[in-house]
């Protein structure tokens, strides 16, 4: 995969990602990848009076992975938990535009974490009501 | 350092050299005749064809000119020697070919062809030091033995292989000796006779000729079948008319980069460790491979955390172009069978980089690289969920 293949937003984004690192304070993680691919990108969401009030991310994987995460985790910023848990790539690929043929897991990667995350805070929410 | 743009991946392609360049060039549009003809037009071009073969003679210590046959590249050099020399071990019932777990492609696939066929394949197994040791050939070889090849210089961790030795034991016991030197022409000595070499595999682009045209040493007791059918060109067994001036390019190239061999290994050499040291004293950081037995130009080092296609991009960017050991495609990766195979894990055969010199780099590129590349390694692990787990 060269540059070429990627677009512009794809790689602007990438080179000057937004909402990076590790949050150990996370109200909700979600973490997708792992395995044999190697692939791993994980969300940290915050969420303070019903709305997801930070996003961070971190990837190990390509320029598509990267820039998928950061998309991600901007757009689940104001959304209420629920929301969140509805996320989906085609909302990433409208701000990023369309992936490589062989990059679309990276934008539906990207969901998924983000909706991991937002039902890990939902479950977390359940059994601290318990 | 804006406009500073470093090409460091020379083990997947070199500039064309000025001096192959002006020899191809009269090819094109002033003797640009078919060397079969016999008028003047055509002559010139049988000509260059002959004073290309020589020049490849001599790089390679043949003993005969007519030892050299012009292909398309490496791979078809590949191709037509595991393939020939398999198709003459099944007239007499041998069909067992030795290779290593390493080689490229052309190589491994069409040993993979072979083996579809009804031979039998051994690939010998390759420790983390990037080796094959004649003994491990000896131990592998059979009654059915037809062919054992055995690449000179790896194309991904620069590693040198023992094939003088490999070649005299495969000599006394009858056995082919095929070698892909496709990486190791022109960047370590080579000598098809003092090496028993029986087979040699060697590709244009790989030393300053241009893409497209390769040679395939066949010596001359070998009554090697063709692969390719049709006219009588390279006496009866590689049909096709010549590629004249990318022939002449290479067998100019050729002679160039053999000339000046030494003296450029030991400077290449010199900025590679140079180059290596700075980089090791980044966290995290490990070279893969030999040190000692290793092509001068090549450096293959894992940044543990650091995903290959994203550095190798954001290096592009900054005007360095190097190469990865993998590449993720529709979600799975295929890692690098090399770096597998000398024992990395899949993440970290990930996060390898390979650079790759020759003697057009300058201490000035190694100076840019060791600017440049801490600052992206950095950069890149801030985004890394293995590096953070690595750092706990």
């Amino acid at each position: 995969m060269s540059a070429m293949q990627y677009n512009e937003k794809i790689m602007e984004r990438f080179l000057s990602p937004e909402n990076i690192g590790e949050d150990p304070e996370a109200d909700g993680i979600g973490e997708v990848g792992g395995g044999e691919c190697g692939d791993l990108t994980r969300i940290y969401l915050r969420v303070e009076n019903g709305s997801v009030t930070g996003a961070r991310f971190t990837s190990f994987g390509c320029v598509g992975a990267v820039a998928a995460g950061s998309a991600a985790a901007q757009l689940a910023l104001g959304r209420t938990p629920e929301q969140a848990a509805e996320f989906s790539a085609g909302e990433i690929v409208e701000v990023l535009g369309d992936f490589p043929e062989e990059k679309q897991h990276c934008p539906e990667n990207a969901a998924l974490a983000v909706r991991r995350a937002a039902e890990d805070y939902i479950r977390k929410g359940r059994e601290k009501g318990k | 350092m804006s406009g500073t743009y470093v090409y460091a991946d020379n083990a997947a392609t070199t500039r064309v050299s000025q001096r192959a360049l002006a020899a191809a060039m009269p090819f094109f549009r002033e003797s640009f005749g078919n060397p079969s003809s016999i008028h003047s037009r055509g002559a010139a071009c049988a000509s260059a064809v002959l004073k290309a073969r020589q020049q490849v003679q001599l790089a390679l210590g043949a003993d005969k000119v007519g030892e050299i046959y012009f292909t398309s590249g490496g791979t078809e050099s590949d191709n037509w020697a595991i393939r020939g020399a398999g198709e003459m071990g099944e007239r007499s019932g041998r069909r067992h070919i030795i290779t290593s777990a390493f080689e490229h492609h052309a190589v491994l696939n069409t040993c993979a062809y072979l083996e579809r066929k009804g031979f039998e394949i051994t690939y010998l197994p390759v420790g983390k030091e990037g080796l094959i040791s004649p003994g491990q050939v000896e131990k592998a070889l059979r009654e059915d033995t037809c062919l054992v090849s055995i690449m000179a210089a790896n194309n991904e961790i620069g590693t040198v292989q023992p094939i003088g030795d490999i070649g005299s034991l495969c000599r006394e016991r009858g056995v082919l000796f095929h070698t892909d030197a496709v990486q190791a022409v022109g960047n370590m000595p080579i000598n098809v006779e003092k090496m028993n070499i029986d087979l040699l595999s060697l590709s244009g682009h790989k030393l300053h000729a241009p893409k497209g045209v390769g040679a395939l040493y066949c010596r001359r007791s070998i009554d090697l079948p063709s692969l390719i059918f049709g006219g009588g060109q390279e006496r009866g067994r590689r049909a096709g008319t010549e590629n004249v001036p990318a022939i002449a390019a290479l067998g100019e190239a050729i002679t160039e980069i053999c000339e000046g061999m030494e003296e450029k290994n030991a400077r290449v050499g010199e900025m590679r460790d140079r180059l290596m040291e700075g980089l090791l004293k980044i966290k995290g950081t490990y070279v893969n491979g030999s040190m000692e037995k290793r092509l001068p130009g090549n450096l293959n080092i894992t940044f543990k955390g650091v995903e290959g296609e994203s550095l190798v991009l954001t290096l592009d960017m900054k005007g360095i172009a190097a190469s990865t050991g993998a590449a993720c495609t529709g979600g799975s990766v295929n890692a690098s069978h090399v770096l597998t195979a000398i024992g990395l894990d899949p993440a970290d055969a990930r996060s390898t980089l390979r650079i790759s010199l020759n003697g057009e780099n300058t201490d000035d590129d190694i100076g840019y690289m060791l600017s440049v590349i801490p600052g992206v390694i950095d950069r890149l692990r801030e985004l890394s969920p293995l590096w953070y787990e690595d750092e706990k």
